[in-house]
């Protein structure tokens, strides 16, 4: 671009010339577009973040609240037969806790009469009342002949009539209770009997067909001991196997064979792993259906790649003058690797690993093809009893027809993700902790 | 590398300083001789001089490797420098003393004539100055040189003085011609050795201040 | 090739006699190199190399780029094993003893001959664990109090001790450029080596901390062997006793220092050194 002017006399003035000038303009006017492209695409991807987590929000905070009635219950100890000074567990266990529930309910309404109308009052109580109660009585026979006042958990339908706003909220067709029990739920909350309470039973209880008992400790358990088996799998062969392919490995066309086809692995679709651990563990091996064992082995198939990969970076990442220093002291092969290699690699392989696990956490395709998809109540105790997972749990009660289970799915979805950005803030952490000691 | 330089740069002021000793002993035996009329001293000034050839050479040794090695510079290297140039005119002190010597030997074997007053005291001032340069030179002392560098009008003078006389002495005493010839040139062999001693003096001063001033007066008036 | 041994005393001007010299003509020599053939590849990098490293003395090995010099010096703790496709022929003996062939266990050749690199490369860990390591690992120390005596000795001949001695815990990386560097030379000497090998030490270093590493070497020849590369032929000739230059993977000449840098014998070391090479 020659600019006709006296270079000798002015050296400077080729770059004012206006020739320049709009040169300049237009590479600015490009460069601000650029950006605000950038700005604009952000604010899309934060816009459709933000609206994913407030819809799963909105539905699932109402699953971290419960509404709870307040009764008195009278441990009437005629229910308790052959109650004497030491009651045998069994007769604890056999009495009629329903009537004692039922008694309390009959004694804020005395006036109650009929079947049918005492049926509609009973259903306002949960059917789980009578397990606390008894779990109560077992824990404590003193109970038995004196009188408590009680919060007892409300029936699923009250619980979604109370958080839908009342009468005000729903139509008429879309109702489930009758007008008598709305009108006893109304007197009941006037007398301040009716309270909303933070819903322990979702986090500690396991899964039920009433919604207002379903929690999800079980899936918790049962994801945690899958992923304990996973992990113990996964760090030790994953490692050694990423130590074996970047140090000691000789340069072949096998090694490269076996480089290539771990990176394949880690792209293969995860059910597939699932029909793998289906006709291996199960059918080969015979393990147990459903069991975290087989979970863990099977998601361990999954995340090993995952982890060979990042631990070969981390490891390749470790300077090659330590490797030499090392060396050059009369350090054996192995003493450099445990010695100086590894302890340098650890934030990386722990970002790794701990990035395999979080998704292995969120995995439901492989757990449905071994199995873990039945409706287990039992809280497992070992990697061998029957249990579900967290993201199985999620898909069980999205399919579930009561509505209740609506925001169940959606609190227990919160959870999950509560979970899963835990790891990876835990896997940043510790990055950036190791990251400063060198 | 200091130490190491160090090293060697103690080595050649050792060498220096011995072989400036030695310039002296022999200097003041070639005198003696003279003074007392003694060929067999005059003698062993021959062979005392082939010990200063033999340090020169091991100085010039010194200086190349010390230069080649350590490649010193700032007043590292005008030391190293001012070694060497001070050798040379050790080793030509070295030289005027034999020449010394040989008159000496020669006044022996004929009759005395009385020393002008004037040769005494310029070999005084000769040996004086030269000892005064070698000591400016080990402690470095620049004012000592100067001192040094004032007395040589003095030398040139009594120079003259002695050639004056005993020009004379030619015109009076015909037949002690050689003697008198010789004494001429025993002033001139002195006063050759107080410009040495001048020198040594001018490279104290350029180690000290990095001031080169020799010739100082002759350039001032030619530019 | 034998290259003749000139004994030269100069009157007054020789350096302190190094100890372990038998005698200037028959010092203790640690490592020879017999016709020393190394070839990468198909590329035939050092041709037929005599040299020996003696005790007491430090051997400058010079010359350009991409001449075999760190080839040689990583020949003589075997560092070459582990670049694929390096072949080594030729004898290289350590006291007498061939190197190469299994007569010598690899790592514990690496004890008896320590090496210091180009960029100073300290463990990511403790001053005092890094200076330990060596002692560590071949089992030179039984008690901690042994251990620490190690690197108090090492730290000190390295002329570090009283600028480390009061924070032995920091990590070795937390030091300037020339401290590293002392540090790697402490690491070196902590398992007490036969002979030293130094490659290019100085050349990631400022002029000042060069100067101390060169003190350091000076004073270190007396108790090691002491091989240097280095590219700066000033270093070579105010660190070394004997020079060897060498020249596209050959031996041109090689002689007392002195010698080669006031009086060199072949037309191409002059030029290399004179500066008018290339």
């Amino acid at each position: 671009m020659s600019v006709p002017v006296d270079e000798e006399a002015n050296p400077g003035a080729r770059w004012a010339s206006p020739a320049m000038q709009e040169h300049l303009r237009r590479r600015h006017r490009a460069e601000r577009r650029f950006r605000r492209a950038g700005a604009i695409a952000i604010g899309l991807a934060l816009l459709g973040l933000a609206t994913l987590l407030a819809s799963i929000a909105v539905n699932g905070w109402s699953a971290f609240r419960a509404t709870e009635i307040r009764l008195d219950v009278v441990f009437d100890p005629a229910l308790f037969a052959g109650a004497g000074d030491a009651p045998e567990a069994r007769d604890l266990a056999g009495a009629d806790y329903a009537a004692l529930v039922r008694n309390a309910l009959r004694a804020q309404f005395p006036d109650v009469e009929g079947r049918a109308a005492l049926r509609e009052l009973g259903a306002l109580v949960s059917a789980g009342a009578r397990e606390e109660l008894r779990a109560a009585v077992i824990a404590d026979p003193a109970l038995i002949g004196s009188s408590r006042t009680w919060w007892l958990p409300a029936d699923d339908e009250v619980d979604l009539y109370r958080k839908r706003g009342g009468a005000a909220g729903v139509a008429a067709s879309d109702r489930h209770l009758s007008d008598a029990q709305i009108a006893w739920i109304d007197q009941l909350a006037a007398r301040g009997r009716l309270r909303s309470a933070f819903a322990t039973r979702f986090l500690t209880s396991g899964d039920s067909r009433d919604p207002e008992l379903a929690g999800i400790w079980g899936a918790v358990v049962g994801s945690f001991l899958t992923l304990i088996v996973t992990l113990s799998l996964v760090f030790p062969l994953g490692v050694s196997a990423a130590v074996y392919l970047e140090e000691f490995a000789p340069r072949n066309r096998a090694t490269d064979l076996i480089e290539v086809n771990i990176n394949n692995l880690a792209a293969v679709p995860s059910i597939v792993f699932g029909l793998l651990g289906l006709a291996v563990f199960l059918g080969f091996f015979g393990l147990p259906r459903s069991a975290p064992l087989v979970g863990g082995l099977t998601l361990a198939l999954m995340t090993l790649p995952t982890v060979i990969i990042t631990a070969r970076v981390a490891i390749a990442a470790v300077p090659p003058s330590i490797r030499e220093a090392g060396r050059g002291l009369g350090a054996s092969p192995l003493q450099v690797v445990l010695h100086h290699v590894l302890p340098l690699a650890m934030p990386g392989i722990l970002t790794g690993t701990i990035i395999g696990m979080a998704r292995a956490l969120g995995e439901t395709a492989p757990l449905l093809m071994i199995g873990m998809v039945a409706f287990i109540v039992d809280i497992p105790h070992s990697i061998r009893d029957a249990a579900t997972a967290l993201p199985v749990q999620i898909y069980l009660w999205a399919d579930s027809p009561e509505r209740a289970f609506v925001e169940k799915t959606s609190g227990a979805i919160l959870v999950l993700l509560g979970f899963l950005v835990a790891m990876n803030g835990t896997a940043i952490w510790l990055r950036r902790r190791f990251e400063k000691r060198w | 590398m200091s130490r190491a330089f160090d090293g060697m740069m103690e080595g050649l002021r050792g060498n220096l300083l011995r072989m400036g000793g030695r310039s002296e002993a022999i200097l003041d035996k070639a005198l003696r001789a003279l003074w007392e009329r003694d060929a067999r001293l005059a003698q062993e000034v021959a062979d005392d001089d082939v010990e200063i050839d033999r340090l020169e050479v091991a100085i010039d040794e010194g200086v190349l490797k010390a230069l080649a090695l350590q490649a010193p510079v700032a007043e590292d290297l005008r030391e190293v420098l001012a070694v060497k140039m001070i050798a040379i005119d050790l080793e030509r002190v070295g030289d005027l003393a034999r020449n010394i010597a040989k008159s000496a030997a020669r006044s022996a074997a004929n009759p005395p004539i009385p020393f002008p007053a004037a040769l005494t005291s310029l070999a005084r001032a000769s040996q004086r100055v030269l000892r005064r340069s070698l000591d400016a030179f080990s402690r470095t002392d620049a004012d000592l040189a100067r001192a040094v560098l004032a007395e040589d009008d003095a030398i040139d003078r009594a120079q003259d003085e002695v050639v004056q006389a005993m020009l004379r002495a030619l015109e009076r005493q015909p037949t002690a011609a050689s003697q008198e010839v010789d004494l001429i040139m025993v002033a001139k062999h002195l006063e050759r050795v107080g410009d040495h001693a001048t020198n040594i003096a001018e490279d104290v001063i350029l180690v000290a201040e990095a001031r080169n001033i020799k010739h100082a007066a002759k350039l001032a008036r030619s530019s | 090739m034998a290259e003749p041994r000139v004994a030269r005393e100069i009157a007054g001007i020789a350096p302190e006699p190094a100890r372990g010299a038998a005698a200037p003509g028959g010092a203790a020599v640690k490592m020879r190199a017999r016709g020393v053939h190394v070839w990468y590849g198909d590329n035939h990098a050092l041709q037929d190399v005599d040299l020996d490293i003696t005790r007491g003395e430090v051997t400058a090995l010079i010359g350009p780029s991409g001449c075999g010099k760190s080839t040689l010096l990583r020949c003589f703790n075997r560092m070459n094993d582990a670049i694929p496709g390096c072949r080594v022929t030729g004898d290289l003996l350590l006291d007498d003893q061939p190197i190469y062939g299994g007569g010598i266990d690899v790592e514990q050749l690496r004890a008896r001959v320590g090496m210091v690199f180009q960029k100073p490369n300290p463990f990511p860990k403790a001053i005092f664990d890094n200076v330990a390591y060596g002692p560590r690992i071949h089992g030179l120390a039984r008690k901690r109090s042994e251990l620490e005596e190690i690197v108090e000795r090492s730290l000190t001949r390295a002329g570090l001790w009283d600028e480390v001695k009061d924070r032995l815990d920091e990590p070795g990386n937390a030091l300037s450029g020339g401290q590293q560097q002392r540090l790697c030379i402490a690491r070196a000497i902590a398992v007490d080596p036969e002979v030293v090998l130094m490659d290019e030490p100085c050349s990631a270093l400022d002029p000042i901390a060069t100067a101390r590493i060169e003190e350091l070497i000076y004073e270190l020849r007396g108790r090691y062997a002491i091989a240097i590369v280095t590219h700066n032929m000033q270093q070579a000739a105010r660190v070394s006793q004997r020079t060897a230059f060498f020249h596209l993977g050959v031996l041109v000449e090689q002689g007392p220092t002195e010698e080669i840098f006031t009086n060199p014998r072949v037309q191409r070391t002059s030029d290399y050194i004179t500066g008018r090479y290339g």
